[in-house]
């Protein structure tokens, strides 16, 4: 019989939550081959076969087929265009995880509140300087779709891998969206969110491939 | 009309987005993108940016920008009767469907009517009129205030022609005024221009 394929977060706080989350549905992760090893397995099932993944890649293999089942967020999912994510099938909000994809602009941009007020921006920027915004993000699907169901349509996406926060500081984009959990990230770095901004509520998730919908082991999280 | 200039302006640039212009008349109606508890935290810190150098740069905007665009905001009118009346002439202005010879008295009317100036309409009827001495008697034409707005890049006159024939409309050009394409496109300056598309498959066919 083919093992079940699991896939977790290979770190973070995501990876101790899911942890957690499976010891407490009876499924204690054991990592047989050494604490650096990406490869586990759970205690007194030999059916299973674990491995820790970046979080991103997790949908990506559930998708294709290669996993049967993982923890991921709700924002990485959402952020795949539909076509990279149709086998995937969403089972379960996790109670961790939490955090929201959010607009943030300089705090000093006190004229900008709202996105109403980021749509007329937008275009007396472009106006004036003859190129548009640019909005530094790691979710430039999300964005884009969000900034235009919003009337903002004068902007453009400038993608980034990490430490977004500093991009409207250092001349590389005019504002950003992140994921935020508390906010302080965003204070620490002289940003704020504007009020109407809030893209998605995102937190983790437990996502399985539809072929396995019918399985037995997800019977352990019902 | 009596409304602030950025409403004006964000009422002109989504005209062509059906939806979202009708989101922007319901907030105009409720006043709701000013949110007065962040105001009176704002109207603090602006103290701080006014004896900021002016000409310094916070992500691609200068102070003096902000400031002038905060103090502008601040000025706005916060009378909600007045965006309910504003919203309500919007929308009967849009209902408006009339055949062309009438379009100059009914528009004039409508202004007088609702107080507006029409000053600013002056070129634009003037446009309607010539239309309707050429060739108003020859073809049976039908003016439309809500017509060609799904189209962003019109600014004037849009007009579509076609015929009848066993109760389906067929179309046979379509157009109108793009004053300001070139410099979006990447020109250096507006040109006005005037232009249209003939369906010549169904041209051929008549």
């Amino acid at each position: 019989m083919n093992k079940i394929k699991i896939a977790l977060p290979s770190k973070g706080r995501l990876k101790e939550e899911s942890l957690k989350f499976f010891q407490k549905k009876n499924l204690k992760v054991v990592n047989a081959f050494g604490e650096r090893n990406y490869f586990f397995n759970i205690k007194n099932n030999n059916q299973i076969e674990g491995i820790y993944l970046h979080a991103k890649e997790i949908i990506e293999r559930i998708n294709d087929g290669t996993l049967d089942m993982g923890i991921s967020g709700l924002d990485l999912l959402k952020e795949f265009p539909e076509i990279y994510s149709q086998n995937v099938k969403l089972l379960q909000k996790l109670n961790f995880g939490f955090a929201d994809l959010v607009v943030a602009v300089p705090k000093d941009w006190l004229d900008v509140q709202n996105m109403a007020d980021l749509e007329e921006v937008s275009f007396e920027f472009k106006e004036k300087y003859g190129r548009r915004m640019r909005v530094a993000t790691k979710y430039p699907n999300l964005t884009e779709a969000f900034f235009l169901s919003k009337g903002v349509s004068q902007f453009r996406i400038m993608p980034s891998l990490g430490a977004t926060e500093s991009y409207p500081f250092t001349g590389s984009a005019e504002l950003i969206t992140d994921i935020t959990s508390t906010g302080s990230t965003l204070k620490a770095n002289n940003l704020r969110v504007i009020t109407d901004g809030n893209i998605l509520k995102s937190s983790a998730c437990l996502f399985v491939s539809k072929k396995f919908l019918n399985n037995k082991f997800l019977k352990h999280f019902k | 009309m009596d409304l602030p200039e950025r409403w004006k302006l964000r009422l002109i640039r989504h005209f062509s987005r059906r939806e979202y212009f009708s989101d922007l008349l319901k907030r105009l109606e409720t006043n709701y993108d000013l949110d007065q508890v962040t105001i009176d935290v704002d109207t603090q810190r602006l103290k701080d940016l006014e004896q900021m150098d002016q000409n310094k740069i916070i992500a691609g905007r200068t102070v003096a920008e902000i400031v002038k665009r905060f103090k502008k905001k601040l000025k706005d009118p916060r009378d909600n009767y007045k965006g309910k009346k504003n919203v309500k002439i919007i929308k009967n202005f849009l209902n408006i469907k009339i055949p062309l010879q009438r379009t100059e008295r009914v528009i004039i009317d409508f202004f007088y009517k609702n107080k507006l100036s029409a000053k600013d309409i002056k070129n634009y009827l003037k446009k309607i009129i010539f239309i309707n001495k050429k060739i108003g008697k020859k073809y049976s034409i039908t003016f439309k205030t809500d017509f060609g707005r799904n189209t962003e890049y019109y600014t004037g006159l849009v007009f579509l022609a076609y015929i009848k024939k066993k109760n389906q409309i067929i179309e046979l050009a379509r157009g109108g005024e793009y004053n300001n394409l070139l410099k979006t496109l990447g020109y250096k300056k507006n040109i006005p221009s005037l232009g249209g598309a003939i369906n010549l498959n169904q041209l051929i066919n008549l």
